[in-house]
This record gives C-alpha cells, structure tokens and sequence, in this order.
C-alpha cells in the first residue's frame, strides 16, 4: 500500500535544490506518488503523459536534447510491455541519459492479474546495452541512488516496489563478518521478507547474514568477492531465475568459489491474481516459507 | 533562394542521394526521392529572406538554432547528402553511407554533425519531437522544432499520442510534415490498412492544418511553412502528397520501388536521363 512516505515530489522538490537540470515525466503515478509538492513550485518542469508510455519515453529524448535529464514514472508492466523498444532504440543503444522508474513490479499488482504481474522484468532489461538496473530495499534508498545517479550519464532503469521498507536501513555499513558461514542476497520488496527469514535462522543458531544487492545489473562482482570463502550463497528475489541469479551463475568464478549458489525465486510465469502478501504466500516466498526453505539448504 | 535555384540544388541533392543508395545497397530509394523537395526547402528555402530553417555548421549548439526530427529513415540519405552540401560534413562521406565503419548509419544518429537526436525507429519521432517542443516551450524560448514523418505512420498508435500531447500543450513551435505518397513498404497504403483522409483526423487533435498537394512545388511548400508561421496557439501540420521516385524518370510513381534498391546499370541509366 501506499503510505504517507511516498511523497516523491517532495524529494524532487528537495533534488531541485541541487540541480534543476532535470524534469519529471509522468504516466499514471501523479497521485500515487505525490507529485503535487513539486508541481507546485516546478510546473514548468513537471509534464503528464497519462497512458502514453511509449510517447513518454520518447519525448525524453527531445528533452535530452536540450540538456535536461529525464526522470520518467511509469507502471513497470507498461514500460516493459509497451516501450520497451522506445527504451531500447532511443536511449540505450546510444548510452543517451535517461532515469526511468518503474512502479509496480513483482506481485505489486497482483490484484489485477497475470499480465500485470512482471516476473521476468530484471531478466529483460539485462538485455538492453548500457542500461543500468537498479532495485532499492526501501524508500531512502532509492533517493540516494535517484540522486546520485542524475550526477552520472547514461541510462538507469528504478524497479521500486510499492511497499517498500519504510525505515531506512544502513546498508552501507552492512559488512560481511569475516566468520559468516552462509549469506542471503536479495533485493526489492522480497528484501524485507528475506530479513525476517534471516533473523529467525540466527535465532535457529546459524551463522548467515543478508546482503542487499540492489545494483542488479551490471553485476557488481567486487561485492561478491567477500563472499567467495562462504559454504552458502542463497538467492532471494521476486523475480525468475534470469534475474541476479543468473548473473551470479555467469560471473563468479567456480574456481574460487567452493560453496553452493542456491536459488529462491519465481518457479512458474503465469500465477494467479491475488492481493501481494497472499501471492507470496502461495508461492512460498513469504518469511515463514523463506526460512523452511533456506534451512532446508543450509541443513 | 529562388525557386529555380531551389530546383536546382534539389537535382544535385536527389543525385547524390541516388549515389549513396547504390553504393550502399540501401532499400527506400522511391521513398527517399519524395522527400526531396520538403527537405530541401526546409534547409534552403526562405520567406521574404528569412531562413524557414536556422541552423548553421559553423555555429554547432547555437541557442537559436531550430531543429529537425526526421521520422522517415528511408529519407536519411537526403538528409545526409543535405547536411553534407551544407557543410556539416566531407561530402566524400556519402559514399560511405550505411556502410561498416561509416559514422553515417542508415538512420539519423546523433554523432552526425547537424543530427542532434538519433531517430533509430521512425514511429518515435513525433514523440522526440513533441519532447523537444515541450522543453523549449517551458524553457521559453522560440526556437521551432520540425518534424517530417511518412503517412503510413498513422497506422501505428504512438502517433496519436503525440498529437494529442501537443495540442494539449498549444505547441506552434511544432510543425508536423506528413509525407504522403500513398506507399509504404508492402505496397499502396490503401491495400495495407487505409489510413484515410488525414486532414480531418489531424485536425479534430486540434491542429492546424494545411494541405500542400504538391509536394513537389517549392512555392507551395514555402507558402505552406509561412503560413505556419504565422500559427500562435496550435501546432501546425503540413500534409503534403508527394509522388515515389519523384524527378527520376525509370523509378517515378512506380509502386514496386518505394522501398527498392539501385543496382550500378540503373544508377548510370538514371544519371543519363536525370534532369
């Protein structure tokens, strides 16, 4: 649900105090988002494209042509349904500078049905050449990596989850103990799950501890160098197996890792319509079955 | 520049765009020769001495310079064989057009000097456009974004986005250019999927619209772009009916080389009979 946190116009409207080198382009997320705090004061750079997705995308590019940033909002379901190729042709191929955040991803919008629940968004994108993905584990998270990402060039894709963790988490201090037998990667909105599964296996005794990984792709080996002495890599996304599992099956190597890389994902691509927290259930990736399931390897 | 002097940079133009689609093997060459006279009287006309177009190589990123969006990729050869006699390039360059290793890819790509955006997929044009137009809009300022498109592009859905979003906005710093031969790449547009008459559909968005009916007639054309000019609250559209393969006689108004190649023996047959 969305919650009085969202109000992502006031952080824009905070951003513009930085740089005013960029404008919000919307389809469908005014409301939802809170755009209003930043129309108020920046109607000039604030411009709605109702469900014009693709022309949306497209019309970054005339923006960028004037120098000014694109930030576009849009469902992830029509971004990667109906301007994937805008995405592709006009701001990917050319490395052209784009920050786009899709909304609603995994289960989010479970309620209306398998067409609008993207299971293979992470896998997709991965595909596009100089796209940079992104998944924040909570609000601030994602304003840190929204901000940074205005200072550097090329194009980013957000996936943000409707309900993300409210409270910030240090994640950057969040180092791995040199004596931790096992870690759990994840990211997104199955992150918080992945936490209380994680704390329930500490209290279990084990030695395992959580990584956020939310800069998916490229794949940021040099994180995963600590993690090359550990007995258990495990793999939690809302995603299918294409997502950073497969990057990690691609990029580590097995030379130097001896432990086992598990997976804990999206099994199956066509899943019932149903409220999130029920879905997850379903499919055995709320914490309880995360934890069943992660002991089970670990044991 | 007079009108015969337009025709006459027109023929060069037209050549050298023949030139380059030989060498290249590129397909469109009916459609490129359509577009002819739109482009060049776009980068060469005038109305009562005024540049319908500014834009100068010698001033690359100049604040008043306006732009052009082309949303016809089989018309990139006569854009670059333009920019290239314009000077924003060695015209020894054309004959390395969508060849490997050429910086003159067969769309328009940003790292041609005097391109400014890539237009890889020519359905996302307008929408590049109207991007553009918004943003000079809210930045205030004057400049005037073209936009050439084909006619077969109303089959397709992103385009009546964008016509709403610009009439929604009052963008009269977009002027729209249809062309409209009546071909596309399977054959007559009517045997495809009819688009209709588009002076009503255009219109009911909340555009202007004006009608050129020969897309061929510089006076026509210019006569259209000052009128457009003269628009204050809505976006313009010049809807032109042009002829494929337009001033060259073997290939003229013939159906079956709308999206063709030129082999070497027609090329030298054309440039024999080419006026």
């Amino acid at each position: 649900m969305i919650g009085e946190n969202y109000k992502i116009g006031a952080f824009l409207n905070n951003l513009s105090k930085k740089t005013k080198n960029f404008v919000v382009l919307n389809s469908l997320l005014r409301k939802k988002l809170n755009f209003e705090d930043f129309i108020k004061v920046y109607e000039d750079r604030y411009f709605d494209f109702g469900n014009g997705v693709a022309n949306m995308v497209s019309a970054g590019s005339g923006f960028l042509l004037r120098n000014r940033t694109p930030i576009a909002f849009a469902y992830t379901d029509l971004l990667i349904g109906h301007a994937y190729d805008n995405i592709r042709n006009d701001f990917c191929l050319t490395n052209s500078n784009i920050k786009i955040v899709g909304f609603s991803s995994s289960f989010d919008n479970g309620l209306k049905g398998p067409a609008h629940q993207y299971f293979e968004e992470i896998g997709v994108l991965k595909n596009l050449p100089n796209l940079k993905i992104i998944t924040p584990i909570c609000l601030k998270n994602f304003y840190e990596y929204l901000e940074k990402s205005l200072f550097e060039f090329g194009p980013v894709f957000f996936c943000l989850n409707d309900s993300l963790l409210n409270e910030f988490e240090n994640i950057e201090n969040n180092f791995l103990n040199e004596k931790t037998d096992n870690v759990v990667l994840s990211y997104g909105k199955i992150f918080e799950y992945a936490k209380e599964a994680v704390e329930l296996l500490k209290d279990d005794g084990f030695s395992i501890e959580i990584i956020p990984f939310e800069e998916v792709f490229p794949f940021n080996m040099t994180k995963f160098q600590h993690l090359l002495s550990v007995k258990n890599v495990v793999v939690l996304e809302d995603q299918n197996e294409n997502g950073l599992y497969l990057e990690l099956l691609k990029n580590i190597d097995f030379n130097l890792f001896k432990g086992k890389l598990s997976f804990l994902g999206i099994q199956k691509f066509f899943i019932d319509s149903g409220k999130p927290e029920e879905l997850y259930k379903k499919n055995s990736l709320d914490y309880l079955s995360l934890y069943r399931k992660v002991k089970e390897i670990l044991l | 520049m007079k009108t015969e002097d337009l025709k006459k940079k027109a023929l060069s133009i037209r050549l050298n765009t023949l030139k380059a689609i030989q060498k290249s093997g590129f397909m469109g060459v009916g459609s490129a020769m359509a577009s002819v006279e739109i482009i060049t009287s776009l980068y060469y006309g005038d109305i009562n001495l005024k540049a319908v177009f500014n834009v100068s190589p010698f001033k690359p990123g100049w604040e008043g310079q306006d732009y052009f969006i082309l949303g016809k990729g089989e018309a990139t050869p006569v854009l670059y064989s333009v920019l290239a006699d314009k000077g924003f390039f060695d015209e020894s360059e054309l004959n390395f057009f969508a060849q490997v290793n050429s910086f003159l890819q067969a769309r328009p790509f940003y790292k041609v000097p005097g391109v400014g955006l890539s237009v890889f997929s020519s359905f996302h044009a307008l929408s590049q456009a109207l991007g553009l137009a918004l943003s000079l809009k809210s930045e205030k300022k004057d400049n005037k974004v073209f936009c050439l498109i084909d006619s077969s592009q109303f089959q397709s859905g992103q385009i009546f986005e964008a016509l709403t979003m610009a009439s929604h906005h009052n963008l009269n710093n977009l002027i729209l250019v249809i062309d409209d031969s009546g071909n596309q790449e399977e054959g007559l547009i009517r045997s495809v999927v009819e688009i209709g008459f588009l002076q009503n559909k255009i219109d009911s968005f909340g555009w202007q619209v004006y009608r050129v009916s020969d897309g061929h007639n510089f006076d026509e054309i210019l006569n259209a772009f000052s009128k457009a000019f003269n628009i204050v609250r809505r976006p313009v559209c010049l809807w032109c009916n042009t002829v494929s393969g337009k001033g060259v006689p073997l290939i003229e108004g013939k159906e079956d080389y709308f999206f063709a190649g030129l082999s070497e023996n027609e090329l030298n047959l054309i440039s024999q009979n080419i006026k």
